[in-house]
Parts: C-alpha cells; structure tokens; sequence
C-alpha cells in the first residue's frame, strides 16, 4: 500500500522533471547530485542555523531596548 | 417610400471624418469597421440604410460571425500557466540537453565506431552535422516508440496497432507479433469516410471495374476522364465558386499551385503558423515572403501598409501582387482563422486572400462546406480556396478553387497539371461517392451526410467541454474537431502516449519542431464514427491520467468558476 503511494510518487517526480526520459545510469548521476545538495543544505542549515537564530534574536532585542 | 425618394435623402454631405489614430497609424478602438458606421451614420440619412449588413444564412453562422469579429486580441496562454510549470519545463530541457552534449562529447572519445557519420573521416566532412541533429539522436530518439507507431488494416474509429518492443531503448525495434485494437483518436477521420465497407466502398468497386486503376497520364495530356471532369465540377458546386481543379496530392496542391499564382516581384503575406506545404510553395514561388503573428488581424494590417508603403526591397517599386495566405482551421491550435476581419482588410487594402481548408472543408460550417460556411461569408469573396480530401472525405489528394478564369489559366500553368500524374480511379471515385452523400444528392443514403456532419459538430463540442470542466488545459475554438491539450513537460509527453497505449487508446503527441518547445501538446482527432461511448471512455481514462501525470492546471479556476456562478445563481 505504502509502497504503491511511494512508487506513484517516484513516478511523479520523474515525469515533472524530465528523469523518465533518461537511461537508469542517467537516473543514478542526477539522483545523487541531487541528495549530495539536499545533504549539503541539511547540514549548513542543522550546523549554522541555532546559533545564527540566536543572534538574530540577541540584536532584535538590542534594537527594541 | 419609392427609391427615388430614398436616393435623395442618403447622403448629406462629404464631410471628412477626423478618426483618433494611436503611433501605428490604424484606428484607435479595435476594429475599424466596427467605428467607421457609427461615426459616418451622421452623413446617411437613412439609419436603417446605415446599419444594414448582408443577413447571414442560419443564425448558427450569425453567432460565428459575431464572435469572430468581436474576438478580444489573443492572449498567448503562457500567461495562464502556473508557474512551477513552466519552471520545471525549462529545468528538464536544460538537464536533457546537457545530457545529450555530454553524451556525445565522451562518445565521440570512447566510442568512435558509433559515431561514425560525425566524424571527419580520411579527410571528408563529416555527413551528418552532429549539432543540428542533436534533437533528433538525443531528444526524439529516447521517445521514438511513441511516434510512427505501425498500423494494420482499417484507420476508423478503432485501429489494430501492432504491438513492437525495443531493448536498448529505441534504438531498434521487434515486433512481438500481437495486435492492440485501440480506440482511435489519432486520425484525420472527420466524418467517419475512412471505412473498407459501405455505400463509399461499394461506388469505388463498381469505378475501378468500369475504368481501371490508373489515369495513365497527366492531366493536360491524356488524362481528362469523365470521372474527374464531373468530379471537379461537383466540388466547385460543393465549395461555393465557380471551377476546381484536382490535384493528386495534397501537399503538391500547396507546393504546385503557389508558384503558379505569384512569382518575382510579388508579395506573400504568411501566418507564421501555417503549415510547410503552404511554406514550400511560397519559398519555391521566389516572391518575397513576410509573416504575420497568429490570427492577429492587427499586425495584419499593419505588415501590410508598412509593406505597401515601402514597395518592393530595393526599388521601392509598388509590388505587383500581394497574396496573403492563411488557413481555415490550424490543426496544431484547433483555432479557426478569423476570415470575417480578414475579408473586410480585403474589401479595403485589395490584396488576393489564400484560404487553406484543409481540416475545415467537410468538418465546419452546418452544411459541412468549410470556414466560409461556418462564419457565413460569401465564398466568393475569397479569391483562392483550396483543401485537400485527406481529412473529411477519406481519399487522398488536393483541390484548388476560385473563379473560372483563374482555373482555366491554372490547368495551363500549374505544374500539378501539366506534368503530375492525375489522380487515379478508386480515389477520385471515394472523393465523388463521399461528396455526394454530405451534399445529399445520394439517393439512397440522403440522410446520412447530414447525419454525419452532426455527430461530429456533437462529439467535438461534447468532447472540448468535458476537457476544460475537467481542468485540462486545452486549445482550440469551440467547434472545431481538433482539440490539442497541453502537456509542456518534456516527459509528460512520451508518458501521456505510453499510458494511453495501456488503456488501449491511440493518441498523437507533438513535440519541438512542430509547436514552440515550450508547449508539448497531445492532439485528439474527433470523428463522427466516434459514439458517445467510446467518448465516454476516452474522457475517463484520460482524466485518470490526468490526475495521475498532474496535467490539470485549471482545475482551481474550473472551481472558482463554479463557486461563482453558484453564487450568482444564489442571489
């Protein structure tokens, strides 16, 4: 059932961006440039994001004071 | 009131008329025919005089024509696409793109001997330019099985397709020995002519017994049979003019017939959609070519007083001839061209109007007799009215059709009937068979033309309504048998073929060269032999595709609409 929502998904997605056109190798280079950049940003925005917040925070407080 | 009394009270005075004019020089307020009554209404003094207007004959063709000159400016429909769309289009051309360059790039490195035809070899030039045939190798070649999908036997309201199976994606193909018989919403079958069997069929068997297969020769030599005299004498009646001459094929009618018309020195004016027979023929006519934008009356006029004005290139001379050519029903649209606008530029700027009615002849107008019947214009106010019987009276070939003089020089001059072989027996025998039964004139069968033209005028609008309530994002004019539905997505197009095929129906998807890339389309070809079941089916299964490929980019304005006039219907 999950499988079936989650292989319709796929197919989704590989029909909006033009994957279905593709050869199977195709496939792998673009999916994986794809994960390495959405691992990236999950790693930028999970090492740098609290403490940026934070002093946003601490300067919005300054300002208002 | 006597008409001499009448006479005497018409005119009051030549006063000139100051009309507001914007920087292109044309009237400010649209349609200059629409303004110019009401202002000079001031010099007749007859009212009724004034606005009177040739009547048309039905009231069906009153309301074409009213909706053809009032039709606001076309706006292109990129502006109703949501956006993600058009983004994700764009994103996927480039990532296919750059694909295809990589691929030929280390290819050509590592493996040579499949490259052959682009490299230089010992010293030769390369046979085939590896730059220009990149859509064709690397875009088109990974979604071939979807186009020139093989056929067997009759192309009606089903056809047997032979099922084929490639394993290294496209490049060759097996066949694997079944038939699909699918539900056919891909070919030009109008009316529903394209039958093995029936009244059609049985007149073409009795011709070919009585006078063989072929005419042996051209037209202007041996070839001026009975068949084809009466033949062309009943599509002259049937179109509305004088004479037609016929022409054994439909793109030679095209490509033959225009260089006849114009030569050196002229000017051809060209929709920049129409279609390549119409491209081929002017370009082969060596007269000087302009286009102007899609339907839009007002660039019309305004390529030609800039054309006129200037004269010819160099010399400034005034141009011998200007002919503007465009078509009855563009199939990639599903847009009629606005023939009342155009006749009226006529009556005043004086230039010889080309009609190409290829899909229109037989498919509009309640008599079935084409564009001019469906907005109710005279058909001899166009000057030259050609089409082809490919598409609504299951034969093959082309006829052009105008006055009588202008026919007796072309059977002299045109190449097509001079040298091109006529068009032969059981063909020509289909074209007379199909003709008389839409006219009537079939004794047995008086009904049955009619008939036709009807189912298909219900199954059109029917089909077209349905669509656009289900939120897809079609093209075309209300009316018209070819509906084309938007896919825009580069893999939306080979998907929406392949899924049709499982669910055992045959569609036409059009890519790049022949519409703007952007706008991927699929192009359903409604037929009279098409019952309100297999309409039935095709709709629902396309909506499940729809809803499956995301295809339904109105489905929130269809919603609105309706919320709307639900509330309207409230108060």
């Amino acid at each position: 059932m999950v499988l079936q929502s989650l292989k319709k998904l796929n197919y989704q997605y590989e029909v909006t961006t033009g994957l279905y056109m593709l050869e199977d190798w195709e496939k792998c280079i673009v999916n994986s440039v794809v994960c390495a950049s959405f691992a990236l940003i999950a790693y930028t925005t999970f090492s740098h994001l609290p403490t940026q917040g934070m002093g946003f925070a601490q300067q919005l407080a300054s300002y208002a004071a | 009131m006597g008409k001499g009394q009448r006479a005497t009270q018409s005119y009051k005075s030549t006063e000139f008329i100051e009309q507001a004019r914007d920087e292109d020089g044309l009237v400010v307020g649209g349609n200059p025919f629409k303004v110019a009554p009401s202002t000079s209404a001031s010099l007749l003094g007859d009212k009724a005089a004034a606005a009177a207007s040739p009547a048309p004959a039905t009231c069906i063709s009153a309301a074409n024509l009213a909706a053809g000159s009032s039709r606001r400016e076309e706006a292109p429909e990129l502006e109703a696409v949501p956006s993600f769309i058009l983004v994700t289009t764009y994103l996927s051309y480039l990532m296919l793109i750059v694909f295809a360059h990589l691929r030929d790039f280390f290819g050509k490195i590592f493996y040579p001997e499949q490259y052959v035809q682009l490299r230089e070899q010992n010293g030769y030039a390369p046979m085939v330019s590896d730059f220009e045939s990149l859509w064709t190798r690397r875009l088109y070649g990974r979604i071939r099985d979807c186009f020139n999908r093989p056929i067997t036997g009759v192309a009606g309201g089903h056809v047997n397709l032979l099922d084929r199976v490639s394993h290294d994606f496209n490049r060759t193909f097996e066949f694997t020995g079944r038939l699909t018989n699918a539900l056919n919403l891909a070919s030009y079958n109008y009316l529903g002519f394209a039958q093995s069997e029936g009244p059609c069929a049985d007149k073409v068997e009795a011709a070919m017994i009585e006078n063989g297969i072929t005419q042996g020769s051209s037209r202007a030599e041996a070839g001026r049979t009975r068949l084809l005299a009466e033949t062309e004498d009943m599509v002259a009646r049937f179109v509305g003019t004088e004479a037609a001459l016929i022409v054994s094929m439909g793109y030679a009618t095209n490509a033959m017939n225009i260089p006849a018309v114009v030569g050196k020195g002229c000017l051809i004016i060209s929709d920049e959609l129409n279609h390549s027979s119409l491209v081929s023929g002017a370009r082969l006519s060596g007269a000087t070519i302009r286009v102007f934008r899609h339907n839009n009356t007002r660039d019309l006029e305004k390529v030609l007083r800039r054309n006129i004005s200037q004269g010819q290139p160099r010399t400034h001379r005034p141009w011998k001839k200007i002919l503007v050519v465009v078509e009855g029903l563009y199939s990639m649209e599903g847009e009629f061209c606005n023939l009342p606008d155009i006749v009226e530029l006529r009556r005043r700027y004086g230039f010889y109007l080309f009609v190409d009615e290829a899909h229109s002849v037989g498919a509009l107008g309640p008599r079935g007799r084409g564009i001019c019947d469906h907005f109710g214009v005279d058909p001899r106010e166009v000057d030259i009215l050609m089409g082809t019987f490919t598409k609504s009276f299951g034969a093959a070939g082309g006829y052009i059709a105008g006055t009588r003089a202008f026919i007796d020089y072309m059977r002299l001059h045109s190449h097509s009937a001079v040298y091109a072989e006529a068009m032969s027996v059981p063909v020509l025998a289909q074209v007379s068979a199909s003709m008389r039964m839409i006219m009537g004139e079939d004794r047995e069968h008086a009904l049955e033309g009619q008939q036709r033209l009807d189912q298909l005028a219900i199954n059109s609008r029917y089909f077209a309504r349905r669509l656009a309530e289900m939120g897809f994002m079609t093209m075309g004019d209300p009316g018209s048998p070819v509906i084309p539905l938007l896919l825009f997505s580069p893999a939306k197009i080979p998907a929406f073929s392949r899924e049709c095929l499982k669910r055992n129906i045959a569609v036409v998807v059009v890519s790049y060269p022949a519409t703007p890339i952007i706008t991927g389309r699929v192009r359903f070809c409604i037929s009279a032999s098409h019952t309100r079941e297999d309409l039935d089916y095709a709709l629902e299964q396309i909506s499940e595709i729809g809803d499956l490929l995301l295809l339904k980019f109105h489905k929130d304005k269809v919603h609105q609409d309706q919320h709307a006039a639900a509330l309207k219907k409230l108060d």
